[in-house]
């Protein structure tokens, strides 16, 4: 297939890129661990992703819709005055996920911009509270942003049954959707085109969120905000694997943070892979092809 | 079958239909026109149940229109619904209309590729199969939608303003769709539409609704001047189609 010939030098070179920054990240001595763990956080954004065909309402990246800066936020007041058992605190930012996802869906217009204004708006506050921390205001916060943003899974470690139970349900969710193919796309189309019971179609949607909820906890807590281009990419790719291509560009720009972060510090790290997911985001967004006017929108 | 018996619906505090009862017969394509405003679409609402709140009874193949169960006894509405999610290609869009033929978990069987690669031949959608929704010019889009409305197959389809942005090839392959739909007597379509030449050469029995209520009813003979003149409020000539004898409607220029 022409398609898939054209992929190979992209794939190639992202697979090479990838297994370089790994190569970099054990020169300059990242544990192994810290870099597994990562990828746990990359599997888990990946599923993710694969769930945006099935939601309308996803048209960015965690970082452009916000949910990153409120799992950030909650995290860091979790962390700080709560407990730091790492069951807990997954709970907990699954829980304030959902919220956030109720939040979008019920309340927001994705086609009036309101979900990207929403995510400035929650970065917004982030920014805030991150300066109050920085300047001092609350002892041992300066030291937590920077695990926070790039994982604190995987920069504290964590008893091993927790990554392997994450990357099962980094596996198991898109498998249960991919299952329910038809009916979930179909879903996705809204409601005039449903050919399913009422109770089938919010079960279905409670269902959507939830999964989702989860594959963004277990992502940002294992690799904070170092892989959040999924989305963008996967819609970016022209080619016959896109989801390849996705898999390995975040798999590269969170070895690449790790190296960022080994060198200059996790909080630059955070930096760099923040201004990345903007920088792909603006690609898909100037890049997408809505001719006509009825797709016009966000 | 539709059976529709003493339909009345009020939004807001006006009765906005009245008292409408009404038999499509299976086989048949039912035709709606009437001034905007006068109830066509609230009435395919109706039917389709997506408005509940009417009075009187609507019954589909004996089943009240609430209780319908499976695809060959639901009703398929087309409105004007956009998909939400642009991203699908045509085919697979066109496929997910089959959804309610398979169980979950199972594939689609080879009879529901069939099904939509006939209605993807038939309205000439074949060589958009692989393009994304979003991408499509507005009258393959229409053409699409009615498409999906068709490979659902169910037991009555309902069609508001079929004909918008569709050019003079796509309103032909789209009547002969339709026809063919109904043919085998144990479907029903009704179509309400603004464009009534469409009406006049496609309906088997046309319903001219006025102020909510049935004004007028009985084949396309009934589309004389003197009726369009009383309901449209417009003068025009009616000459007879040369190859199927039905009425067409033309508008005087003006004077």
């Amino acid at each position: 297939m022409r398609t898939a010939r054209t992929d190979a030098v992209p794939i190639a070179i992202l697979s090479a890129a990838a297994l370089s920054t790994a190569a970099a990240n054990l020169l300059m001595n990242v544990p192994p661990l810290h870099m597994a763990l990562n990828l746990v956080g990359v599997c888990a954004y990946a599923a993710l992703a694969l769930l945006g065909d099935y939601d309308p309402h996803i048209l960015c990246d965690t970082v452009q819709s916000g949910e990153t800066a409120v799992a950030t936020l909650a995290l860091g007041a979790a962390a700080l005055f709560i407990t730091v058992n790492p069951y807990l605190l997954l709970a907990a930012i699954f829980i304030v996920l959902i919220m956030y996802q109720l939040f979008m869906k019920a309340v927001l217009a994705p086609a009036k911009k309101e979900i990207a204004l929403a995510g400035m708006a929650a970065q917004a506050v982030l920014a805030a509270m991150a300066v109050l921390v920085v300047t001092g205001g609350l002892p041992g916060g300066a030291s937590l942003a920077g695990p926070v943003l790039t994982g604190f899974f995987s920069a504290a470690g964590v008893h091993p049954a927790l990554p392997a139970v994450s990357l099962a349900a980094a596996i198991l969710i898109p498998l249960l959707f991919r299952a329910l193919n038809p009916e979930m796309r179909l879903l996705s189309q809204g409601l005039p085109f449903s050919q399913r019971p009422r109770r089938a179609r919010v079960a279905a949607s409670a269902g959507l969120i939830v999964a989702r909820g989860l594959l963004a906890a277990i992502s940002f807590l294992f690799a904070g905000l170092t892989c959040c281009i999924g989305i963008s990419v996967r819609r970016l790719h022209r080619g016959a694997l896109p989801d390849a291509a996705m898999f390995l560009s975040m798999a590269c720009l969170g070895q690449a943070a790790l190296l960022v972060g080994a060198l200059a510090g996790p909080l630059r790290a955070a930096a760099v892979s923040w201004a990345c997911s903007y920088a792909v985001f603006s690609l898909y967004y100037t890049r997408r092809v809505h001719v006509y006017d009825r797709y016009q929108q966000s | 079958m539709i059976d529709i018996s003493n339909l009345s619906l009020t939004i807001n505090g006006s009765a906005v239909l009245n008292n409408i009862s009404l038999t499509m017969n299976d086989g048949e394509i039912i035709g709606l026109i009437g001034k905007s405003g006068s109830g066509k679409t609230l009435l395919l609402k109706s039917i389709a149940g997506r408005i509940r709140s009417y009075e009187g009874t609507v019954t589909i193949q004996d089943a009240a229109a609430g209780n319908r169960k499976g695809p060959q006894r639901g009703v398929a509405y087309y409105g004007s619904a956009l998909p939400q999610n642009p991203e699908e290609n045509l085919y697979n869009f066109l496929l997910l209309a089959r959804v309610a033929h398979k169980k979950p978990f199972r594939p689609f069987s080879d009879y529901d590729r069939q099904v939509t690669e006939e209605y993807l031949s038939a309205l000439d959608l074949g060589r958009y199969g692989g393009a994304k929704i979003s991408t499509l010019p507005d009258g393959i889009f229409r053409l699409a939608m009615l498409a999906h409305t068709l490979i659902g197959e169910r037991h009555a389809v309902l069609f508001d303003n079929p004909t918008n942005d569709l050019d003079i090839l796509s309103v032909r392959l789209f009547r002969n769709a339709l026809a063919r739909y109904v043919m085998n007597g144990s479907r029903v379509a009704a179509v309400s539409s603004n464009d009534l030449n469409f009406i006049s050469q496609t309906a088997d029995r046309i319903v001219i609704l006025a102020d909510g209520r049935i004004a007028e009813t009985g084949s396309t003979d009934i589309m004389t001047a003197d009726t369009i003149k009383r309901h449209f409020g417009i003068d025009v000539l009616i000459s007879r189609n040369i190859y199927n004898g039905k009425p067409e409607i033309h508008l005087f220029p003006d004077a």
